[in-house]
């Protein structure tokens, strides 16, 4: 499973990166609050969220780009439907309103490229989210590395044997791909289920327990609390 | 029980898969406390089914024996910490995406305590030499090396036997010969299902030749695989 690298985590030693991971998520369920909140300013408020993203971006040291990147899929949906917006009755409204959830979503790619993915199960866990969902998305994340795998190796497997290709044969190729993608994933997770159950799996992924958040991670967070708590006010 | 290892007893295992492809038939076999046995056959001959079936992971016909209690009376953490197994692709084994944590996945499902966990599971990936490995994410990890975390998911549980499905695919030579060093000194008894002949000469003093799902012969390695007339009727 290399060539490619769909896990969304940077490596890093930025304040962003050493935050407790329970006080990014807590912060983040507060940013998504306050940037889908209704407005009667929902310009102002697109700005300051967008602002206050781009800040904690560079905090981070990431480069836009690289997570915009990420994003690609999700910039050109949200540009297809903010065109929509356009001959709605408030196009602006409208426009804030996509342009809002794309922040968000800007925001949760952050958390997630600054923070592994063992410390966001374990802050889950930490934050008393159910055992069970824990697990799900442990299990879902390395199916989607599963699934992943099995569908380069399928597209390669029939990029050397279908080097002529048109319209029909591929249409004809996708439907094929996709049979054998489905059948690939589902043996792929049966075997994943052997595995799990051989190493004494009941039901409980265990995750890391988290020390105590620091002064400085209180620090941080109290500050941006303050700062989404007062843009809140000024853009309600 | 031996120090050295579980017993294991298999009789009359007989395995057919959903669509009547039956893939073991009436297949019986006992390995003493610390004996290592290996299962060559040619591709197809039920010998990862007959690994999936001794260890409880897949059902059918027949009873298997641990220390001589039947499995299918122990509880399931009883029964994997006796009784360990390692896939043919170390990609359906490893579920956590940091590789520490993934050896460390089994003691803790077992009930061992973190501190416990983790220290068996560093002294695992020393034992396969992975020990550089422990903070990475195993999907960046290459197949080889991938297949010696595998290895250290299932050493790290203490199990008194193991069943390994070619355990030397995808290795350089120097990480094959580790490996067999390795399984050498290890204080339990082995299954080794492999096409590695020569691995199944240098670390098994039995050999067991399954063709069709069934038992072919089985005796001493040296005289099962220098029987080129016998290994030639059985597609080897």
């Amino acid at each position: 499973m290399r060539g490619y690298d769909l896990d969304p985590y940077l490596p890093g030693r930025s304040l962003v990166h050493r935050l407790d991971p329970r006080l990014k998520l807590l912060l983040l369920v507060g940013f998504a609050n306050v940037a889908l909140w209704p407005s009667s300013r929902p310009l102002h408020r697109l700005a300051l969220t967008s602002a206050l993203c781009l800040g904690a971006t560079a905090l981070a040291g990431i480069a836009p780009g690289r997570l915009a990147a990420r994003l690609a899929a999700l910039i050109g949906l949200a540009g297809a439907a903010a065109l929509g917006t356009l001959f709605g009755a408030d196009p602006a409204e409208g426009a804030a309103r996509v342009g809002s959830v794309a922040v968000v979503a800007w925001a949760a790619l952050l958390v997630s490229a600054s923070t592994p993915i063992g410390c966001l199960l374990s802050a889950l866990a930490g934050l008393g989210a159910p055992p069970s969902l824990v697990s799900m998305l442990a299990i879902a994340h390395h199916l989607t590395f599963a699934t992943a795998d099995e569908a380069i190796r399928t597209v390669r497997a029939i990029r050397v044997r279908a080097p002529k290709r048109s319209i029909a044969g591929d249409a004809r190729i996708v439907g094929l791909a996709m049979r054998s993608l489905a059948a690939r994933c589902a043996l792929r997770a049966e075997r994943l289920q052997w595995a799990l159950l051989a190493r004494g799996f009941a039901g409980r992924i265990p995750t890391a327990p988290l020390q105590r958040p620091g002064w400085r991670d209180i620090g941080l967070s109290a500050a941006a609390a303050a700062a989404l708590l007062l843009g809140h006010r000024w853009t309600r | 029980m031996d120090a050295l290892g579980a017993s294991l007893h298999a009789d009359g295992l007989s395995v057919t898969y959903l669509g009547g492809r039956t893939a073991l038939r009436d297949v019986s076999l006992r390995v003493e406390a610390g004996e290592r046995v290996a299962i060559v056959g040619a591709n197809g001959a039920g010998k990862s089914t007959l690994l999936l079936r001794l260890a409880g992971l897949l059902r059918g016909a027949g009873r298997v024996l641990v220390d001589g209690r039947e499995i299918s009376s122990m509880s399931q953490p009883e029964l994997r910490a006796l009784l360990g197994i390692v896939f043919q692709d170390p990609d359906d084994q490893i579920v956590m995406p940091v590789t520490l944590d993934d050896v460390a996945f089994g003691p803790l499902c077992l009930g061992v305590s973190r501190a416990e966990a983790l220290s068996a599971a560093r002294r695992a990936l020393e034992a396969v030499g992975m020990s550089a490995a422990a903070d990475e994410a195993p999907y960046r990890l290459s197949y080889g090396q991938r297949k010696r975390v595998a290895i250290a998911g299932a050493l790290a549980m203490g199990a008194r036997a193991l069943l390994l499905d070619e355990p030397s695919a995808g290795l350089d030579p120097r990480s094959r010969r580790g490996l067999i060093a390795l399984l050498r000194d290890l204080p339990a008894s082995l299954v080794v299902a492999t096409h590695d002949l020569d691995l199944a000469r240098q670390l098994c003093c039995r050999a067991i030749l399954l063709s069709a799902g069934e038992v072919a012969a089985d005796g001493p390695t040296h005289t099962v695989l220098d029987d080129a007339a016998l290994l030639e009727a059985h597609g080897l």
